[in-house]
């Protein structure tokens, strides 16, 4: 039997080490009934976009019959971050999702929680308006940008998805932050694009969907009307200083940046990594 | 002119089970313009559907686009006959939002509020304009719009048409002091509510 793939967890995982955490993965033609380990033993701090992406990580290795398994080495804070973000392990085992296992922990304000209808987007907006107390526009605003990016997960990813919330404050100037992760392990942003970018090189396509995304508004449908969830929350997000990064397939970008800047800011030629997640940072005050 | 007022909350609460009114998701107000278009369809010929947005919390332009976009361009498509729709009690995010899903698709609707209206969406200057002119006067004919504008008699026939066709004012046929059959056009707001 083939020796067992191990990929280390670093210690804080977040948007930015997850690129570098994916790297470690090996490639789809590997994947296929094989072993992984998941090596927690380094973790030490779990962002709400690094749980969200590894329930998803798991839910995309079924499909690949890959045997999962995750290692702590007795590391308690692992466990306490995956427990405060809803999910689940056992050693020599994968990550499932565990809703309302244990309660909040002090940088948790919404563990993930399963979108695969409405009803459940409503389930979020309801929770949010309840515990937060912002001036009604800026409730609103919130409501908005929460809502236009789940219910992308129902109208394109063909699967459902998860959303999770977290506290944090701004390194500089210390102020109160929600950081809102919305990701599905769907067909992504590129796929679902491209009949409407057929003169794309495949090499391109990844990076140019997310272009016309967040801002030119392209949708896979004709109508006008469609198009506009994401484009409009980027602008929701940058009149409220906060902001917004877009990660599908092989590329990522940051929505609060003017169009001179994409090639500064794109990330493209990453691991690929399926369906779409969005990363929102939005200011309370 | 009859005028149905007809609160949102209640369509809302109607479709999903939550605490707030907010008019979120493309799916939701699918099942929203279901039931308004059951509202449309039982008013009589030349009734103003008031929509009243009191108590109404988020709305997102996925949901704006599926209820008040449709409804609008239908109602403009004639597909609910001599039928008109007024918007009330928005906030300002209402407003944005629906601003910004209308002039998407070049519709326009008009608002009112308290002593005051607006018009929301995507609409020609020179219409505003004849639109400004319909709302002061109440009612007024295309010979009558051609004398006060200092328009020729044909542009402001076409001009009171293309308000007419677009829902902003009403039309009624009539016939004037020398005895010739006319078209009067109305304000929505010609009846306070």
């Amino acid at each position: 039997m083939a020796c067992p793939y191990r990929l280390i967890v670093p210690s804080v995982l977040t948007h930015n080490s997850f690129e570098f955490f994916l790297d470690q993965l090996p490639s789809e033609d590997k994947l296929e009934k094989s072993e992984i380990i998941l090596d927690l033993h380094l973790l030490t701090s779990l962002s709400p976009y690094g749980a969200l992406t590894l329930l998803l990580l798991s839910e995309y290795l079924k499909s690949f019959e890959v045997s999962l398994k995750t290692e702590s080495k007795k590391n308690h804070t692992a466990e306490q971050f995956f427990s405060v973000w809803g999910l689940d392990r056992e050693e020599n085992s994968g990550i499932s999702f565990c809703p309302g296992k244990e309660s909040l922990g002090e940088k948790v304000f919404l563990p993930l929680t399963r979108i695969s209808s409405e009803q459940d987007i409503y389930t979020v907006i309801d929770f949010v308006r309840d515990r937060l107390s912002l001036p009604q526009e800026q409730t609103y605003d919130l409501v908005v940008a929460i809502s236009e990016i789940a219910q992308n997960i129902l109208e394109h990813s063909r699967s459902t998805g998860f959303v999770n919330i977290g506290k944090g404050s701004t390194r500089i100037l210390g102020k109160e932050v929600l950081n809102i992760c919305i990701g599905d392990a769907g067909i992504g942003i590129p796929s679902s694009l491209e009949n409407k970018l057929r003169d794309c090189s495949k090499k391109e396509l990844d990076r140019v969907a997310l272009y016309k995304t967040l801002f030119e508004g392209v949708s896979r449908h004709d109508d006008p009307g469609r198009g506009n969830g994401i484009i409009k929350t980027r602008g929701i997000i940058e009149r409220h200083k906060g902001k917004m990064m877009l990660r599908s397939g092989r590329a990522k970008l940051w929505g609060n940046i003017a169009s001179w800047q994409i090639e500064r800011f794109m990330r493209k030629s990453l691991c690929f990594f399926p369906g779409t997640q969005v990363n929102l940072s939005f200011p309370l005050s | 002119m009859t005028y149905t007022v007809l609160k949102l909350k209640d369509l809302v609460k109607r479709q999903i089970k939550g605490k707030y009114a907010d008019l979120v998701t493309r799916q939701i107000g699918r099942g929203i313009f279901a039931l308004l278009e059951n509202e449309v369809r039982k008013q009589e010929e030349g009734t103003v559907l008031v929509l009243d947005f009191f108590d109404i919390g988020a709305l997102d332009y996925s949901c704006a686009d599926e209820i008040f976009a449709r409804l609008i361009l239908l109602l403009q498509n004639n597909e609910y006959g001599e039928k008109y729709v007024l918007f009330t009690n928005l906030s300002l995010h209402h407003k944005e939002n629906l601003q910004i899903v209308l002039e998407k698709k070049d519709l326009a609707a008009l608002i009112r509020e308290e002593g005051t209206w607006e018009v929301l969406g995507s609409l020609d200057n020179y219409l505003f304009q004849t639109l400004k002119t319909i709302m002061k006067e109440g009612k007024i004919s295309s010979s009558e719009l051609s004398h006060r504008l200092h328009l020729a008699l044909n542009t402001a026939s076409m001009r009171l048409s293309n308000l007419s066709k677009l829902r902003l004012v009403s039309k009624k046929g009539a016939v004037n002091s020398l005895g010739k059959r006319c078209f009067i056009y109305s304000s929505l707001l010609e009846v306070k509510n």
